[in-house]
């Protein structure tokens, strides 16, 4: 399945996956444990994280969706090497 | 009507030849009633003639074998030399001005004369010189011997990695730091990927800071391309964990005497909207400062990082494929980010490259920021360092350099990364348009001038000319420093207490004028001298030399002249 990109914000020291999953209400395969809770923006207290689109489907509505500090899902397109073309094939 | 720019070629007369080399000597043109009248031809009487010589071919003694352009030789005798002159015809009766130029005795022809323009380089052109030219025009030799060269900064390099071994043998030989490196997968060693992208981007940031201390952040790794072969590539989310690491790095407690200097070098990022959520949905990035990668890349600059960005090549002239067609409104995303300088691309010549991206920003509409050199030959990666992705490491390199010499400090806002990106903006050489433009932004990033910026060439100090009573001390020959011109800044020294009031002491009858220059001399060691970057022995030699004056029973003490270079009282040796 294919993974989202959502933020959240957190008031305190820096969460862990344990702490969303239990805050949220979450499964364990709900959230990707490879990429983690990241730090955007320390003064906002703003994190990173990625969520499995069907369990974004399956808890709509749910606590996680009224949480105005959650917000997403945001666009995660790929990019690439600035050189030229011919390079870098 | 249409306008059709020509030339004319007629044949000699005695008016032209004298046009002609009038106007070799004065630049002026020619009066366009002497010239034939053809119809609605407008002569340019700006122009003033030139003059043609004919070609003879002549007979080689061994026929066709060779080329018969050997055998051509010029008869320049007036008689036979014909005269180029400029102007426009109505298009419409073309036809009928050749007719009428055909018939008429003093035409010999009528040629277009279209516009030129210099060629612009695109993908697949030859490299434009070499990355010693890029030095050049850097004024590396004086940023480096200035301490402007990457010292004490560390240089991110967020690109497909960076092969340590290869950059070594190719001469550069930054400081390497594994520990504070970062890879998109565990399996993958810092400083050990295969020669790339990333290896490009890590020589040329070493031109201009060649002792920086390397960060390998490998982002960018290998995945099936659309057609054939690989391509590197990542997703903005891996993006993210990559510079949350960089943000760790700056907001970790500092190691004693860690720099906390870092500049992040970018050679990346999206080709077109189709990669991305339509502008207006609330996950879009492109044009979204609240996208998470815009957020942390903000967050980053905040903690003191200098973010740069290549501007894209989806330059009008020339664009990347992959921009699919679109030129306008290209610099997607953090890569226009207020955060960020933006890097356009110009060749060592200082012509914009094709591909090069044209602003405004998506994020921010003065985009690019600044071009940087690029399309030379250098690291030896490819055929030519190209691409904006070679812009972008030059000028990421600059700033390091510059960051050398004004290392950033949280608490001194002439240090923070705006006032950097200022400082290099308001430095650049102007190109294009008078001021920012969309194609070259500030213009060209200008070492040169950086280096004056900073390191500041403090004016010659002559203390024999300013106190000529000096000069009987041959004081010169013993400090040969106090006359020559000073261009370094030395280390402060320590203050000495203050020099008391020199004045003549009673009876003894010191003149006036020396009187004035004495308490001009203590007045000056005490102010400026420090300023000027005399030492301290120096200091101290005339300090004792004034206590001395002061203390002087009635004649001035016997000139101290140095036994190797005894001068003429008049010759302080300057």
């Amino acid at each position: 399945m294919s993974k989202l990109l959502y933020t959240l914000t957190w008031s305190g020291a820096q969460p862990t996956v344990a702490d969303i999953e239990a805050h949220y209400h979450l499964d364990h395969a709900d959230i990707d444990h490879d990429y983690g809770v990241v730090l955007i923006d320390p003064q906002a207290q703003q994190y990173a994280v990625m969520l499995e689109e069907s369990a974004v489907e399956r808890i709509s509505g749910s606590r996680i969706e009224r949480d105005p500090g959650i917000k997403g899902p945001y666009s995660n397109p790929p990019v690439e090497p600035f050189g030229l073309q011919e390079d870098e094939r | 009507m249409t306008i059709r720019n020509v030339i004319v070629e007629l044949k000699y007369t005695a008016a032209l030849a004298a046009s002609a080399q009038a106007g070799e000597e004065t630049g002026l043109g020619m009066n366009p009633n002497a010239l034939p009248a053809i119809e609605t031809l407008q002569y340019d009487p700006t122009f003033s003639p030139v003059p043609l010589p004919k070609l003879v071919h002549g007979t080689h003694p061994n026929g066709e074998l060779f080329d018969s352009m050997a055998a051509v030789s010029l008869d320049l005798a007036p008689s036979q030399v014909t005269y180029l002159v400029r102007g426009t015809i109505d298009d419409t009766v073309a036809e009928a001005v050749s007719a009428q130029a055909a018939g008429d005795s003093d035409v010999v022809n009528i040629y277009s004369d279209v516009a030129i323009s210099p060629m612009i380089v695109c993908p697949g052109s030859a490299a434009v010189g070499t990355d010693l030219d890029v030095e050049r025009l850097l004024c590396t030799s004086a940023m480096h011997s200035s301490g402007m060269d990457g010292s004490g900064v560390l240089v991110a390099i967020v690109d497909t990695g960076v092969n340590m071994a290869y950059l070594n043998s190719k001469g550069k030989t930054p400081t390497f730091d594994a520990a504070r490196s970062w890879a998109w997968s565990p399996t993958v060693t810092p400083g050990s990927a295969p020669v790339d992208h990333g290896t490009m981007c890590a020589y040329d940031a070493c031109i201009a800071a060649p002792r920086c201390t390397l960060l390998d952040i490998a982002l960018l790794h290998p995945i099936s391309a659309p057609v054939g072969g690989t391509i590197m590539s990542a997703l903005l989310s891996d993006a993210i964990r990559a510079y949350n690491h960089l943000l760790g790095i700056l907001t970790a407690p500092p190691r004693p005497g860690a720099t906390v200097s870092m500049v992040v070098n970018n050679s990346w990022g999206m080709f077109h909207t189709s990669w991305d959520f339509p502008v207006g949905h609330p996950g879009n990035y492109s044009d979204n400062p609240a996208h998470p990668f815009n957020v942390i890349v903000a967050s980053l600059e905040r903690a003191g990082a200098d973010i740069l960005f290549a501007a894209g090549n989806c330059g009008a002239d020339c664009p990347d494929g992959r921009c699919r067609g679109v030129t306008a409104n290209t610099i997607y995303g953090a890569n226009s980010s207020a955060s960020v300088l933006s890097v356009a691309g110009v060749d060592t010549t200082r012509a914009r490259v094709g591909y090069s991206a044209i602003g405004p920003g998506r994020l921010t509409t003065q985009k690019p920021d600044i071009s940087g050199y690029t399309h030379f030959r250098g690291s030896g990666v490819y055929a030519a360092d190209g691409g904006t992705s070679a812009a972008c490491p030059v000028v990421a390199g600059v700033v390091a350099a510059v960051r050398s010499r004004r290392p950033y400090n949280p608490t001194d806002s002439s240090t923070s990364p705006a006032a950097i990106r200022s400082l290099v903006t308001t430095t650049a050489v102007d190109l294009g348009p008078a001021g920012y433009d969309y194609s070259h932004g500030f213009g060209v990033v200008d070492g040169c001038a950086l280096r004056s910026r900073l390191v500041p060439t403090l004016p010659p100090i002559d203390i024999c000319v300013r106190f000529p009573i000096l000069c009987r001390l041959s004081i010169c020959d013993r400090f040969p420093r106090l006359c020559r011109p000073i261009d370094i800044r030395l280390p402060p020294i320590p203050r000495f207490p203050p020099i008391p009031p020199i004045g003549p002491r009673p009876g003894l009858g010191m003149d006036a004028s020396v009187q004035a220059e004495l308490q001009d001399l203590a007045s000056y060691l005490q102010n400026e001298a420090e300023g000027d970057g005399l030492s301290a022995d120096e200091i101290a030699y005339l300090v004792g030399f004034l206590d001395g004056q002061s203390n002087a029973p009635s004649a001035p003490p016997p000139p101290f002249e140095s036994p190797r270079h005894k001068r003429k009282h008049d010759d302080c040796g300057c």
